[in-house]
C-alpha cells in the first residue's frame, strides 16, 4: 500500500510548552488512521501543523510524495487533503446544495473569458456541477434538505453536511477533527457508518476523536498521544490493551468499560 | 405635493448615487469586518481620473470611462495588496487596518491636491442640462440616466453575488473565510475582486455625481464618504440591500431638509441620521445583532 501521508520528527512548542515533541505518523492509501489522547495531549496542534495552520518548529511532513511545508491553506484543496473543524464551519445562510458547490468550486475552473461571460460552454459546466452536487448530497442520504438553508438542520446533519462539502473538493486524504463530539450514541453509530462508506469511496482518513468506542469501531491504525508525546501505536486491539494507553488515557478503572463496548 | 414629489425626484438620483457609493463599503465590510474609509477618496479619485481624461487630454467619452475604470480597478487592487494584506498576513488587530484605511484616504486626498489644486471645476455632463417634463415635474436626462444605471448595476450585482461562481465565493468569504480557504478558495484573490468593484464602482458614481452637479473638486469625497457610510451602517452593515434601502432614506432626508428647511443644511441630515443610527439601532434597519466569534 502506498504511504498517503508521513509525518518524521514532527515538534512544536508554544512559549515552554512542548505541545508536539517528536511525533511520527503514517497514513496508507485507503486506510481509517486515528490519533488519540487526553485533552491537552496536542492532537489539535498535530491537525494543525498537518494542515499548514501553524508552521512545525522542527519535522517534515510529507503528503503524496510532495512536502507541505509552506503550502498555503486554498492549495490544500487542490492537492487533495481536506479538513474538518471540530466547531462547525458551515456557509450557515446558504443552503445545502451551495455549501456543497463552494466544495466543488477549486474542481471546475473556468477560463477568464468564462467568468465574465455566460458561454454555452459554461452553463454546461454549471449544469453539471450542481448535477454533481446534488448526487453527492443524495449519495451521503441527505436528498430531502438539498435546498435547506444550513443553519436551520439538526445539529447531527450539519455535522454531515460539513463532511459531504468537504467530500465535494475531490480530497485524497479526508481530516476529521473530534467528528463525534456533541453527538448522541446513535448518531455516533450512524457516523462510524458514514465514515465507512466515505472510505468504501477510496479515501483515506485520519481521524482525530475523543470517543474511544467509535475509535475502536472504525480504526485501521491508532496513534494514542499524551503530553505531547506518541504513547503507543497499533491495531485497536494492541493499543486498547497496552497498559500505559489504560493508565494515561482511560485511567485503571475504565479499562473494562472500554474492553467491554 | 408638487414640490414634495420633485425633491423625491431628486433624492432618488441622488440616492442612486449614494447606493452606488454605499455598496462598495458595504461589501468590503462584508468579507474584511472593516469599515474602509478610504472609499470616499476613491470616489473623488474617479471622478478627476474622467476629468482629466475627458477634458485635459480630450479623450472622448467612452475612452475615459474605459481608463478611468481600468485605472481605479488597479488602485482598488493594489490598496488592498499594499496596505492592507500585509496587516493581515501579520494577523494585526482590526484596528490597525482601520487606521491605514484613513491614512489611505489622506494620502489619495492630497496627492490629487498637489497635482490638481484644490479649486472647483466645471464637469463634463451629457445631455447638457435638457430635462423631461412631466406636467408640473422636471426630471433631468441625467437623473434618469443615473437611476437606470445604477438599477441596472444593483440588478446585475446581486445576480453575480447570488449566482456566479466568484460571487459565491465572495460570499463564502464573508461568512467564514477560514473554511472558504480549505474549500480551495484563494480568499486574498476574493478579497481584490471585492476591493475592484466596490472601487470601480466608486470611481462611477463619482463621475455620475459630478455629471449631476456639474462640478468637482477634491472634498467630494468626504462629503460622499460621510453619506454613504451613514447608508450603510443605517440600512445595516455588510448587507447589500441594506446599503441600497439605506441610501435612499439618507438622500430622502437631505432631499428634503434641504428643500423645506434650507439647503445649508442638506449636508447636516446624514450626520443626525447617523447619530440616531448609532444610539436607537446600532445594527441598522436590516443588520442582525451580531454575535462577536470568539
Ligand atoms: N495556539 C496555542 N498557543 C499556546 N498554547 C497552545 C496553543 N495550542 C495548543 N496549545 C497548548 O498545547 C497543548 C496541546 O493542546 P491541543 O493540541 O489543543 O490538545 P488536544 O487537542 O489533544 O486536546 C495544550 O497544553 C495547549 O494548552
Ligand atoms: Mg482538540
Amino acid at each position: 500500500m502506498k504511504e498517503l501521508l508521513t509525518v518524521k520528527n514532527l515538534s512544536k512548542s508554544f512559549g515552554g510548552i512542548r505541545a508536539v515533541s517528536d511525533i511520527g505518523l503514517k497514513v496508507e492509501e485507503g486506510q481509517i488512521v486515528s490519533i488519540i489522547g487526553p485533552n491537552g495531549a496536542g492532537k489539535t496542534t498535530v491537525f494543525n501543523l498537518l494542515s499548514g495552520f501553524y508552521s512545525a518548529d522542527e519535522g517534515e511532513i510529507i503528503f503524496d510524495g510532495k512536502p507541505v511545508a509552506g503550502r498555503r491553506a486554498y492549495d490544500f484543496a487542490h492537492n487533495g487533503m481536506v479538513r474538518t473543524f471540530q466547531n462547525l464551519r458551515l456557509f450557515k445562510s446558504m443552503s445545502v446544495l451551495e455549501n456543497v458547490l463552494i466544495g466543488r468550486q477549486h474542481v471546475t475552473r473556468y477560463t477568464p473569458l468564462q467568468m465574465m461571460f455566460n458561454t454555452p460552454k459554461k452553463r454546461r459546466m454549471e449544469q453539471k456541477d450542481r448535477a454533481a452536487a446534488a448526487e453527492l448530497v443524495a449519495e451521503m442520504g441527505m436528498k430531502d434538505m438539498l435546498n435547506v438553508r444550513c443553519d436551520g438542520l439538526p445539529y447531527g446533519q450539519q455535522k454531515k453536511l460539513e463532511l459531504v462539502r468537504a467530500l465535494a473538493t475531490q480530497p485524497k486524504l479526508l481530516m476529521l477533527d473530534e467528528p463525534a463530539a456533541g453527538l448522541n450514541p446513535q448518531e455516533s453509530q450512524e457516523l462510524a457508518d458514514f465514515i465507512f462508506s466515505i472510505r468504501d469511496r477510496g479515501i483515506t482518513i485520519l481521524v482525530i476523536e475523543h470517543d474511544m468506542s467509535l475509535i475502536n469501531k472504525i480504526s485501521d491504525y491508532i496513534y494514542v498521544m499524551n503530553h505531547g508525546e506518541l504513547l503507543c501505536e497499533g491495531t485497536s486491539d494492541v493499543v486498547m490493551n497496552d497498559e500505559q494507553v489504560i493508565e494515561a488515557y482511560i485511567g485503571k478503572g475504565g479499562a473494562k468499560r472500554v474492553s467491554g463496548n | 405635493m408638487t414640490y414634495f414629489l420633485q425633491l423625491t425626484i431628486n433624492a432618488i438620483a441622488l440616492g442612486s448615487i449614494y447606493a452606488l457609493t454605499a455598496v462598495g463599503y458595504s461589501m468590503v465590510y462584508g468579507i474584511l469586518e472593516l469599515v474602509n474609509f478610504a472609499h470616499g477618496s476613491v470616489f473623488m479619485l474617479g471622478a478627476f481620473s474622467y476629468y482629466i481624461f475627458a477634458v485635459l487630454v480630450g479623450l472622448p467619452w467612452y475612452l475615459s470611462f474605459l481608463i478611468t475604470f481600468i485605472l481605479i480597478g488597479i488602485v482598488g487592487f493594489a490598496y488592498d495588496r499594499l496596505t492592507l494584506l500585509p496587516l493581515r498576513r501579520t494577523n494585526q488587530p482590526k484596528f490597525t487596518g482601520l487606521i491605514c484605511t484613513l491614512g489611505v484616504s489622506i494620502v489619495l486626498q492630497n496627492l490629487v491636491f498637489v497635482f490638481m489644486g484644490s479649486n472647483t471645476r466645471q464637469f463634463p455632463t451629457f445631455f447638457e442640462g435638457r430635462y423631461l417634463s412631466l406636467g408640473p415635474f422636471n426630471i433631468s436626462f441625467i437623473q434618469i440616466l443615473i437611476v437606470c444605471l445604477s438599477v441596472a448595476i444593483m440588478v446585475a450585482l446581486s445576480l453575480f453575488v447570488k449566482k456566479a461562481k466568484l460571487g459565491v465565493a465572495m460570499r463564502a468569504v464573508a461568512q467564514n473565510s477560514m473554511a472558504s480557504e480549505w474549500m480551495g478558495i484563494n480568499v486574498n484573490s476574493v478579497v481584490s475582486l471585492t476591493f475592484i468593484i466596490g472601487s470601480v464602482l466608486a470611481a462611477l458614481s463619482g463621475i455620475l455625481s459630478c455629471m449631476s452637479f456639474r462640478s468637482l473638486d477634491i472634498t467630494i469625497g468626504s462629503t460622499i464618504a460621510i453619506k454613504a457610510f451613514t447608508a450603510t451602517v443605517l440600512g445595516g452593515i455588510g448587507n447589500l440591500g441594506g446599503a441600497v434601502l439605506g441610501a435612499f432614506i439618507v438622500a430622502m432626508a437631505e432631499s428634503y431638509t434641504a428643500g423645506f428647511i434650507s439647503s445649508d443644511m442638506r449636508d447636516l441630515s446624514a450626520f443626525v441620521i447617523l447619530m440616531l443610527v448609532l444610539l436607537f439601532r446600532p445594527n441598522g434597519l436590516l443588520g442582525k445583532a451580531v454575535q462577536k466569534k470568539v
